[in-house]
Formats: structure tokens, sequence, C-alpha cells
């Protein structure tokens, strides 16, 4: 039996969980919302997580029953993300390690998240599709790698949603995401937006300037209200998520599994119309729900659990953070080549 | 002497009836007919005909269009005068590839669907003699076609003539091709 | 299917279903770009319409040019398909993977080696993805999947002959070992939905960027130290003056997506 705990801070959210051989035994999360119309940077973010991280670790370990000598390995969140955030949770989970005298491994966040939806839903190979306010890739197994079919060629999809949400000044709680989806379910009138989709990648800059640029005159001229706006932008981002999850990756390994992963994964409608593409195709959706989805502690207990029983751990020297860190770039040491 | 026929699109149930005659002594009176209306048929200037392929992806896409009511000239046969021209100019095309009044030699051309063709009626009509499709090559002009589609010597070293101009031909509603 | 009596589906992409028949006389390709039930309606037609009309642009520029390309049939928009001159080959990804198969299981001949005739492919490549590119023509959608190889000689017929890929991989090969410069086989580009006909240097850095990536996760042994080199040299020699730039672009290109700060 192996027991791991995972610590992830990379962006506003904050986590803790306690992973036991793929049961999840805690998942605890704090999350930094900002007034709407602000993002949130990566200062007040630090701040937020070491104010909260000892309660949200004294709560994983409470609500897990499990004691600090029963835990065979700490995990924690290398990278990418925001650097002082990731400092902030690193430094925690360093001194945890000292303290209880137990090996360390620096997680890469992407691979977190394929980790836990792959546990949660039981999918064996799927194409994935991993879509958070700092990520949009697509990705697929091969060889030892999470290697990567498409991706943005500038932001990511979640960061497009957020900027759109501070442009109608939508609450940030629990997310902008989640407030747009809601809006979305009302909106009528489809408007046309620019869609850009570039072989196997996606673009969302020239979109939301779009956006920027026209939504008050959209608005003030009464051509369409707030809730179209929300329903125009998720069908058309959406739309190019699914076909390039569909086009390449899918078409190109012969994949029958879909699974799709981040913060942005949550949403029905994107779910839904994945959901009917792979329908068309005879392939299989997985999605989790936000527990799951949104950053979490638990992802990165999985992650590094896998990781630790392969045989890798992080030398005392590398347990640093880096903000940047390709999903590529890990060598998946517990999957057969 | 039967004239040749070439089966279109499936969805349409027709028949392209192709039919070449020289030493035409009445083609002034054939003009007349055709514009009033009188003869259901195309009547093309074979000089600008480098094989039966040509007109039939020009008819082809006439009757098409006829069954999705999108025509955009009079009727099926003044379309298929227009499709063949790679320019939208729609005066300039018919004139550029319909007969002249002095001209001798024409191509005819009719559709038949089901059992049903209108070109047994317009045969009689022509005082010429019909000779087979494949002596149209004695009648192209090469310079002129190219002249006329535009085709540059360059686009000649990866593509045969005939399929520069039945490219051109298919592409005009969505391409501007400079003429 | 009831659209395309007499045709035979021959593959269905994520796009697009793939039928081949006889029509009008001539073998020809039909392309139809079918409903996508999980956009919304609006959009998967004036996706749709944008794209065979992108295609058939880039298709006819390309023909204008010189670079080969098949010859159009009819585009019908109502049925959204495009029907073309069917063109025997093998595409360049059949044509790296069986390569790669071969070569890894018998000895080479004194003729060459997969690296050598792989280099030779990449020039070629290179090369027309430069002519392309010097007409303003972007592809948007290079793959190894989206170049034919053709015997020279792969013009006309018209009926589907059985002709065995065993026999076709041969007559390329021979083609790319003996005389690299030789005109014996030819490459088509298809599959422009995604293509454009004005074009900047950041556009036509993307269009190698995309090839590259392509390349790289089709053909990960070949292609970083073989295939893709030789595809930029022969660009190089090709372009002329504008190179540097798209290649500078390229760079750059390349670090947006190595350095973009990934959070959450």
């Amino acid at each position: 039996m192996v027991i791991a705990i995972g610590f992830e801070g990379s962006a506003n959210k904050l986590g803790i969980g306690i992973i036991r051989d793929g049961e999840v035994l805690s998942n605890c999360r704090r999350t930094y919302i900002t007034p709407p119309g602000e993002g949130f940077l990566p200062r007040a973010t630090a701040e937020h997580h070491r104010n909260n991280i000892l309660e949200v670790l004294r709560e994983a370990l409470d609500v897990s029953g499990v004691k600090p000598k029963d835990i065979d390995v700490i995990c924690y969140t290398k990278g990418p993300g925001m650097g002082s955030p990731l400092v902030t949770v690193a430094v925690v989970a360093r001194t945890v390690a000292k303290l209880w005298n137990k090996p360390i491994v620096g997680v890469n966040h992407c691979i977190g998240h394929i980790e836990m939806g792959r546990l949660i839903t039981k999918c064996h190979n799927p194409t994935v599709l991993y879509v958070s306010g700092g990520n949009t890739q697509v990705i697929a197994y091969s060889n030892q790698k999470y290697r990567i079919f498409g991706e943005t060629i500038d932001i990511a999809v979640g960061n497009c949603l957020d900027r759109f949400a501070r442009v109608l000044k939508l609450s940030n709680d629990p997310s902008p995401g989640y407030n747009i989806e809601q809006l979305a379910k009302k909106g009528k009138t489809y408007i046309t937006l620019p869609y850009a989709v570039k072989g196997m990648d996606v673009s969302f800059s020239g979109l939301l300037s779009y956006i920027e640029e026209h939504a008050a005159s959209l608005l003030s001229s009464g051509k369409c209200q707030p809730e179209d706006l929300c329903y125009s932008l998720q069908e058309t981002v959406f739309a190019m998520l699914v076909e390039i999850t569909e086009e390449r990756a899918m078409a190109h390994c012969g994949s029958s599994e879909v699974l799709l992963v981040g913060g942005v994964g949550c949403n029905e409608r994107l779910q839904e119309m994945m959901g009917i593409m792979c329908s068309e195709r005879g392939a299989k959706l997985y999605a989790t729900d936000e527990r799951f989805c949104i950053d979490n502690g638990a992802m990165i207990a999985q992650a590094g659990l896998e990781m630790f029983r392969s045989g890798t751990t992080t030398s005392w020297e590398n347990t640093t953070i880096t903000q940047r860190y390709r999903t590529d770039d890990v060598l998946v040491t517990w999957r057969s080549p | 002497m039967t004239p040749e026929e070439f089966e279109l699109d499936k969805s349409t149930n027709s028949f392209v009836q192709i039919a070449l005659f020289r030493n035409v002594q009445n083609t002034k009176e054939l003009k007349a007919m055709l514009l009033s209306g009188q003869l259901e048929c195309s009547m093309i200037n074979p000089a600008l005909i480098l094989a039966p392929f040509q007109i039939v992806i020009a008819v082809n896409k006439a009757v098409l269009s006829e069954n999705q009511k999108k025509l955009t000239t009079r009727n099926v046969f003044t379309e298929v005068l227009y499709n063949l021209s790679a320019s939208k100019n729609i005066t300039q095309s018919l004139k550029r590839f319909g007969i002249n009044e002095d001209d001798k030699s024409l191509v005819v051309v009719a559709i038949r669907k089901n059992e049903i063709s209108s070109l047994d009626r317009v045969l009689p009509l022509i005082s010429g003699d019909q000779c087979p499709i494949g002596e149209i090559k004695s009648l192209t002009d090469i310079t002129l076609i190219q002249k006329t589609y535009n085709v540059k010597d360059e686009e000649l070293k990866a593509s045969q003539l005939l399929d520069s101009i039945v490219s051109r031909i298919s592409a005009k509603d969505i391409f501007t091709f400079k003429m | 299917m009831e659209n395309f009596e007499g045709f035979e589906k021959v593959r269905q992409g994520a796009e697009a279903r793939i039928y081949v028949g006889k029509y009008l006389g001539k073998l020809t390709l039909v392309k139809e770009r079918f409903e996508k039930k999980y956009r919304h309606p609006d959009l998967d037609a004036s996706l749709t319409k944008d794209r065979i009309k992108a295609e058939i642009r880039a298709i006819m520029r390309c023909k204008i040019a010189g670079i080969p390309t098949p010859a159009i049939y009819l585009v019908d928009l109502e049925r959204r398909s495009i029907f073309m001159e069917y063109i025997k080959g093998l595409t360049v990804k059949e044509y790296v993977e069986k390569s790669e198969a071969e070569f890894s299981e018998i000895r080479v001949d004194g003729r060459g080696n997969l690296n050598n005739m792989l280099h030779q492919l990449g020039l070629r490549i290179g090369h027309i993805v430069a002519r392309m590119h010097c007409s303003n023509i972007i592809h948007g959608d290079l793959t190894s999947s989206n170049i034919l190889i053709c015997p020279g000689n792969c013009d006309g017929g018209s009926e589907l002959e059985e002709f065995g890929i065993d026999e076709l991989m041969v007559t390329i090969r021979d083609s790319l070992c003996r005389s690299p410069s030789n005109q014996d086989y030819k490459l088509v580009i298809i599959d422009f939905g995604l293509g454009k006909t004005d074009s900047s240097a950041e556009d036509k850095g993307v269009d190698l960027y995309v090839l590259e990536r392509a390349l790289l996760s089709t053909h990960p042994k070949v292609a970083p130290k073989t295939l893709f080199p030789a595809i930029m040299k022969g660009y190089t020699d090709k372009c002329g003056k504008s190179a540097p730039e798209v290649i500078a672009k390229l760079d750059e290109i390349r670090m947006r997506g190595r350095k973009r700060t990934m959070v959450g």
C-alpha cells in the first residue's frame, strides 16, 4: 500500500489531497477570488496561499484520517505556473518532507490532470484535451511521453474566457467560466465570431481582441444581450477545441477515447459537444466533475504516487519550481512504452 | 449519324448529347431561332473547344444549377455558354462561346432526360454536314483557347491544358480569374 | 451516400468523407465535408462553405503558379462537396512509414540508405512549399498526409486500376534513389481547406511550424534529424531573399510555444 500527499498551488487554487493506492482519502481546496473585472496577480495569490495552507493541510489530514507517519511520499507541483504561488506551496512541501523524513517528488501540473482523469474515469489510452486558465493542449501518449498534438499558439482558452468575463464585469465567484456558462444557457442569438484553427493548433487572441473591441457597441446597439455573447463565445471556442481534438490526435492515433481535463473541462456545454463528436465516430468521452477537473491536491498526489511507484523521486537539490514546464518534457516511467 | 452522348451527374437523370457540324449554310437563321428561344439547345463555337469533356463539365454544372434553381442566365442552354467561359461577364461569355452569323462550323449541345431529347427537333434544321465529334481537334484554336482562358505556359508545366480549362469552369463562381 | 450514386466511400476523415468513382467518364474523387452535429448549425454551414471556397482558391492559385494540384470537376456547395481528379499515388506519410519498416528489415543496397532518400524527398517538399509561399499561398494544414507522391506518369486513366502499393513504392523509391533531381515522380499538394491566398511572413512561419509539428509527431524517428532539416534546406534554397524573414518568424513562433508561462 502506498499513500501519497499532494500539494498544489500553481494558480489561484490551493489544494492538498491524500491518495491511497488510487483511492482519494481527502481533497481539500481554497480558491482565491478577486473582485469582478480583476484577474489574480502573483503576489496576492501567493499571500492567499500562505495564509491558508496550514489550515488546508490540517483539514486534509483530518478528513483522510491518515497520520504523517503513514505517508510514503510527499508530492508537490514543480510547474508550470505562477512563480511566487508555486514557491509558497513548494516551501511547505519541502518542510513537511524534512519534518516527517519522507521522500519528495516534484510533479508536472499538466501530468497531474491527466493521471487524475485516468484514475477517476478508468479510461485506458485516451486522447486528452487539457483546457484551463493557462493551458490548452491536445495530448496523446506515445513512447513514454505525453506528446502534444495541438495547442494554443497564443493565449489559453481559460484565459480567453476569464478576460472576456472581465469585459462583461462578471463575477469571479466561484469562477468566471462558471458564470459565463450559466449566462450562455440563456443566450439565443448566435453572433459570428472569428474562428481560428491553424493546422492542429488554435488561436484565441484574435477572437478576444474582436470581443474587446466590439462588445460595447454590440450591446449598446441592442444587437445582442450579454447572454448571447456568452453563448456565441462558448459555441465558437468549444467548436475549435473539439475540432482539433478530433482532427488531429484522434484521427492520427486511431484513438477511441477522449478524456477532458482542466478547469474548463467541467463546462457542460463543452462536455456535450465533445460527447456528440465522440458518439458520431464511435468513441467514448470521459470527463470528471469540478472536484477533479479544477486544480486540486489529489491530482498531484496521484501523479506523484505513480512516479514514486515506478522508482522516481526528486533529489533535494532539484526540489525547485519552474514557471515553464512542458508536458512533453516528462519521461513517463510508469506506463508501458 | 447518332450524336455523342455522355452521362451527367446521376442525381440529374440526364445525359448530354453533342454533335459537330461543318459547312453549315444557315448559321444566321439558326442564331435568330436560338435568340427567339425556338431551339432547345446550345450552339458553341468549336474553335474554343479542346475536347468534349470541356462541354460535359459545363453542361453538368448547368443542369445541376437548374435543378438547384441557381441559374445565373436565362435558361440551361445559355448557362452552358456562360459556364464555358472563365469570365463572370454574361454578355461577353455568351458572345465568345456562342456562334456568329458567318460561322461555318458549330457544336450542338442538347440534354436528354429519360427518353426525351430536344435534339431530334434541332438536327433537321441545320443545313450542314454532321461529322464525328473527334474531328473537333481540327477546328480547335489552341492559341485562342489559351488566350481566352488566360492559361500561361508556367501553368502548363504542371497541368494539362484540358485540366486547367475544366478547373476554371468549375471554380469560376468562387475564384475570380484575371482575364 | 444517396448523394453519390456510383461512388464508393474509401475513407472517412475527421472533416470529410472521401468517395471514389467514375464521374462524367473520369475517375473522380469526391470530398464531402459532412455536417458536424456538435457545432452550431450557422457556424457549421459557414465553416463548411468557407473551407470549400478556401480550398478551391488555393488549388487554383497553385495551378496557375505551376504547382501540381488536382483538376476540379465540380464544386457543389449544396452537397458540401468538391469533385476532383483522382490522383494515383501514396501520401508522404504512407511512403515514409513503409520505407522505415522496410529499411529496418533489409540491408540497404548500394544506391543509398533511408536517410539519403528521405533527404532527397525533404528537399523536394521544401521546394514545393517554397514555391507556394513565393506565390503567397498558405496551405494552413501541411502534414505528411496532405502531400502525395506520384509516379511521373500518373496522369489520365479512367479506370481505378488494381495497382499494388508495393509496386508504387518501388517506382517511387527508384526515382528518389537514382537521381535526386529527376522528374519521374512528382509531389501533389492536397487538402487546402485551411488555405489562405494572401499572406505575411507570420502566416508562412505558422505554415512551416504546423508542418514541423505534424512531422515530429507523425514520424518521431526520422523527422527531427533528417526529413525536416532537408525540408528547410530545400525551402531556403528555393525561397531566396524572403527566406530569412520567414525562418526568423518560425523561430519566434517555436519560442512562443516553449516560453509561454502556463498557469493553472
